[in-house]
């Protein structure tokens, strides 16, 4: 089957809802990263350097301020989010980040860190989760490992679930795969950061609604937020 | 006649526009986004916005809604997705050149 957004609701009621949400203030600022190879550092460094003069940090603490209206920033917030759980994500990202004031939100598929090392670019390769054109890590992992994403959350960043397997929901994918991508995935990170994980995201985005069946088990095991293509929605 | 022509050269601009964009490496670049956020939870609290200008946003991205609808009439939701990022890339640094093209954010790579 073809890989295509999927929407809870016909396009143009989508874009109806998009514009309403825009124009009451609910617009939040996200910049989308996912591989961050070094030989890109100069331009990282000059986005995030150019963002900290305009933008205020998101942080899990302070998201309820930016989504429910009382942000108490004169100026607008911004989540660098980084996609995958790429190793590049904290030899180059993080500490531009960091130099920044920025925190930043990994989104991690909660099988990735644990692939040898040998079989990771061939994971990677399967599960559409692509490496930067030229291989800085010859021979070696291309994945955080999970001391390194505790290190992550230790520093006051954000480690959310992108699925187990950086999967994309359906509104036909069956139970067990549900489980596994949302249930299954959650306790794999919880058990190894020691702590609650509240922010998931499927491959490509979907939102509230294009599957109920999803909707309610990821209510269920207490995530507090999805991320999506369009939206940032609040479940609890 | 010159609204129509004026119209034509917008919406061929923006579709030039959706079309660089997406020839561009996603999965080793920034790419800024406008997500919108709802409170679904039981106890939401929904506070008064704060005063950014935000009605006009809403109206650029109407105006490129519905430029695209001249060219492609049947919306879907990848059209939806261009659109948001051609808004934000155009508007996200509240400054005169779209963050793509803002050549000081894009040093080339070593």
């Amino acid at each position: 089957m073809p890989s295509r957004l999927l929407l809870p609701e016909m396009a143009q009621a989508a874009l109806a809802s998009l514009l309403h949400g825009i124009a009451s203030a609910r617009a939040i600022r996200v910049v989308n990263f996912h591989a961050t190879p070094r030989y890109r550092q100069d331009e990282f460094r000059a986005q995030i350097a150019a963002f900290a003069t305009l933008f205020e940090p998101i942080t899990i603490a302070n998201l309820p301020a930016a989504i429910d209206g009382s942000w108490p920033h004169a100026r607008p917030g911004l989540i660098p989010v980084l996609f995958e759980g790429f190793r590049d994500n904290l030899d180059v990202m993080l500490p531009i980040l960091e130099e920044n004031g920025f925190t930043g939100w990994f989104f991690v598929p909660s099988a990735f860190p644990k692939v040898p090392a040998d079989e990771q670019r061939a994971f990677a390769a399967a599960h559409l989760l692509h490496l930067p054109a030229r291989d800085e890590y010859p021979g070696q992992r291309v994945a955080l490992n999970w001391d390194e994403l505790r290190t992550i959350s230790r520093r006051g960043h954000v480690v959310a679930c992108h699925t187990r397997t950086h999967n994309e929901l359906r509104t036909d994918t069956p139970t067990s795969v549900l489980e596994e991508e949302i249930s299954l995935a959650k306790a794999e990170i919880q058990g190894e950061l020691g702590q609650d994980v509240d922010v998931f995201c499927w491959l490509r985005g979907a939102e509230l609604g294009v599957n109920p069946e999803a909707d309610r088990l990821l209510r269920r095991v207490g995530f507090k937020y999805l991320f999506s293509n369009y939206r940032i929605q609040r479940l609890a | 006649m010159t609204s129509a022509v004026s119209d034509a050269a917008f919406a061929d601009a923006l579709i030039a526009e959706i079309d660089a964009l997406g020839a561009r490496t996603y999965s080793e670049i920034g790419v800024p986004a406008f997500l919108v956020a709802e409170d679904l939870s039981p106890n939401r609290t929904i506070t008064s916005p704060r005063s950014e200008p935000v009605d006009d946003l809403a109206a650029k991205l109407a105006r490129i809604a519905a430029a695209i609808a001249t060219r492609r009439p049947a919306l879907d939701a990848a059209t939806i997705a261009q659109l948001l990022e051609v808004l934000a890339d155009r508007h996200f640094m509240a400054s005169a050149t779209p963050f793509s093209r803002t050549v000081a954010l894009h040093p080339l790579p070593s």
